[in-house]
């Protein structure tokens, strides 16, 4: 049985993106905070832990090394048999991340980009799905308060297409705000043109991120799972998406979940 | 873009998807490279502990570039691999490299197939590889001489092309028979096979497998420590796996 309905895959196909509203339960989206705000209080703690620290906009990459129900967000039932339907039964991760967008950042329109244009050369991307990204909003998101911007139906640009020249993230004519509910998720294919957008309200914006892609792909820089995480890898499919199994064949792991 | 690669040997690439360089080592390289491969194969098959395949139809020296000063210099080899990098890019990157040794007497049954075939990607506008072999003996026509459908690069994933029991007899096959220090590549999806070597004589090829520097490389061909400690420049530390997959590739000088 497919994990997508025919609305929802022709929705992706067509759009590059997919809204899953009450991804997460209330108790596990209380479960997922508690977690991630164990991760941000460790991370604030020591600064020699990587990441990104500016203003605008706070990252902890690597985020799966940081708690158990952070790891297995990985495979959350509402959203990763979708993405794996979408990419294949060969999915693997690329990187995985926790992003805070506090108020009153300034972001302007160069921030529109592919996540594979650039990145992932000899790829005819028009015609490829290479990455999905999928996002768990841990915070409701408003217009304003720094939503995902899309562009609908980009993914299937060719790989040429200039990106128009905006000022501001929100004036690109099209964009489409991914606002949502806390507990929400929404993925989207590594080549639709995105952006993150400014963060006029009161709300610090907190994401978590999977970035999925193929298990012959590498894995982002210090993503590779660290030994404690590799061992707690202990299902084909957890050893798959680490980048644990032989990358170009081999059989490719079954639905845990 | 590289000018190594003249726009005649792009045309013939991306159409029938595989080229042959005439004499792409010189006298002196070919001893070289030979003097060094026959000092591998007598260590590897003395000593069983050395990866490899050992059966009757094939033997393969795995992780070639472990063994020896020039066979690591041959991945830079300076006729051939700006061909490589004209095709593939900048962010051009090992993926495996081996000695393959088919002795007189081997047979391929059902031996046509495509390297790649992988979900997800566009492959007849994509390209994710170029394989080289450098010829280290003569091959005559009945040798085991490789095998290529031209033209077949461009069939979408999942197209499944007819196989032959003999593959010397599926229609339109090509046969890589090449004096020795020829060399010739091909693409990840260029059907191709082995063929059966009913001379006197072993086929004995390098193969160089080079990809971008995103894809992961076969487990089996990480570099091992030594390997790494000798790639001193920014351009070998990426081909052996050694940089940001992701971040922007090394320079590379024009040739």
């Amino acid at each position: 049985m497919s994990a997508l309905s025919d609305e929802q895959r022709r929705f992706f196909d067509a759009n590059g993106y997919l809204m899953i509203p009450g991804a997460l339960s209330a108790a596990e989206l209380a479960a997922v905070r508690g977690a991630a705000n164990e991760a941000e209080s460790r991370w604030r703690e020591d600064p020699a832990l990587p990441g990104t620290r500016i203003p605008e906009f706070e990252e902890i990459p690597a985020i799966m090394e940081y708690h158990p129900a952070l790891f297995d967000l990985v495979e959350h039932p509402a959203v990763f048999p979708l993405i794996r339907e979408l990419l294949g039964t060969g999915i693997g991760l690329v990187d995985h991340a926790y992003y805070i967008t506090p108020p009153g950042g300034l972001i302007d329109g160069t921030a529109w980009h592919t996540d594979v244009r650039t990145r992932v050369p000899g790829v005819h991307h028009a015609g490829s799905t290479m990455m999905i990204r999928a996002m768990f909003a841990l915070t409701d998101i408003a217009a304003d308060g720094g939503a995902t911007l899309v562009l609908p139906g980009t993914h299937r640009q060719p790989d040429d297409t200039p990106i128009p020249l905006v000022a501001t993230p929100e004036e690109m004519p099209g964009a489409v705000a991914l606002t949502c509910a806390a507990g929400s998720a929404y993925f989207f294919n590594g080549n639709l043109l995105h952006a993150p957008s400014n963060n006029r309200g009161a709300v610090t914006r907190r994401v978590l991120l999977y970035n999925y892609g193929h298990k012959w792909m590498r894995m982002w820089r210090d993503h590779e799972p660290s030994l404690r995480l590799a061992a707690a890898a202990r299902t084909p499919m957890r050893r798959q998406l680490l980048g644990l199994t032989a990358p170009y064949k081999g059989p490719d792991a079954e639905l845990s979940t | 873009m590289s000018q190594a690669m003249s726009e005649e040997q792009r045309l013939f690439f991306n159409t029938q998807g595989y080229l042959v360089v005439p004499d792409a080592l010189s006298i002196e390289e070919l001893a070289t490279l030979r003097l060094e491969a026959d000092a591998v194969e007598a260590r590897w098959r003395t000593d069983l502990s050395l990866p490899g395949v050992r059966r009757p139809d094939l033997e393969q020296v795995l992780g070639i570039m472990e063994h020896g000063p020039a066979l690591f210099d041959l991945l830079e080899h300076p006729r051939i691999f700006p061909l490589v990098r004209a095709l593939l890019g900048p962010d051009v990157m090992m993926l495996d490299h081996d000695y393959f040794i088919t002795p007189p007497g081997a047979t391929i049954p059902q031996g046509w197939h495509f390297d790649f075939d992988l979900p997800g990607v566009d492959h007849p506008r994509s390209r994710l590889m170029v394989k080289v072999f450098y010829v280290l003996a003569d091959i005559p026509p009945d040798g085991g001489a490789t095998l290529v459908l031209p033209g077949s690069h461009i069939t979408p994933g999942g197209t499944v092309l007819p196989n032959s029991e003999v593959p010397e007899k599926l229609p339109g096959a090509l046969p890589m028979n090449l004096p020795a220090g020829s060399a010739y590549l091909i693409n990840d999806r260029t059907y191709h096979s082995a063929g059966n070597n009913c001379s006197s004589v072993h086929r004995r090829l390098l193969i160089y497998t080079y990809g971008h520097k995103w894809m992961r490389m076969w487990d089996e061909y990480r570099p091992s420590p030594e390997l790494a400690a000798l790639a001193v420049t920014p351009q070998r530390r990426q081909l052996l796996g050694l940089t940001d997959p992701y971040g922007p590739p090394v320079a590379w000088e024009e040739t």
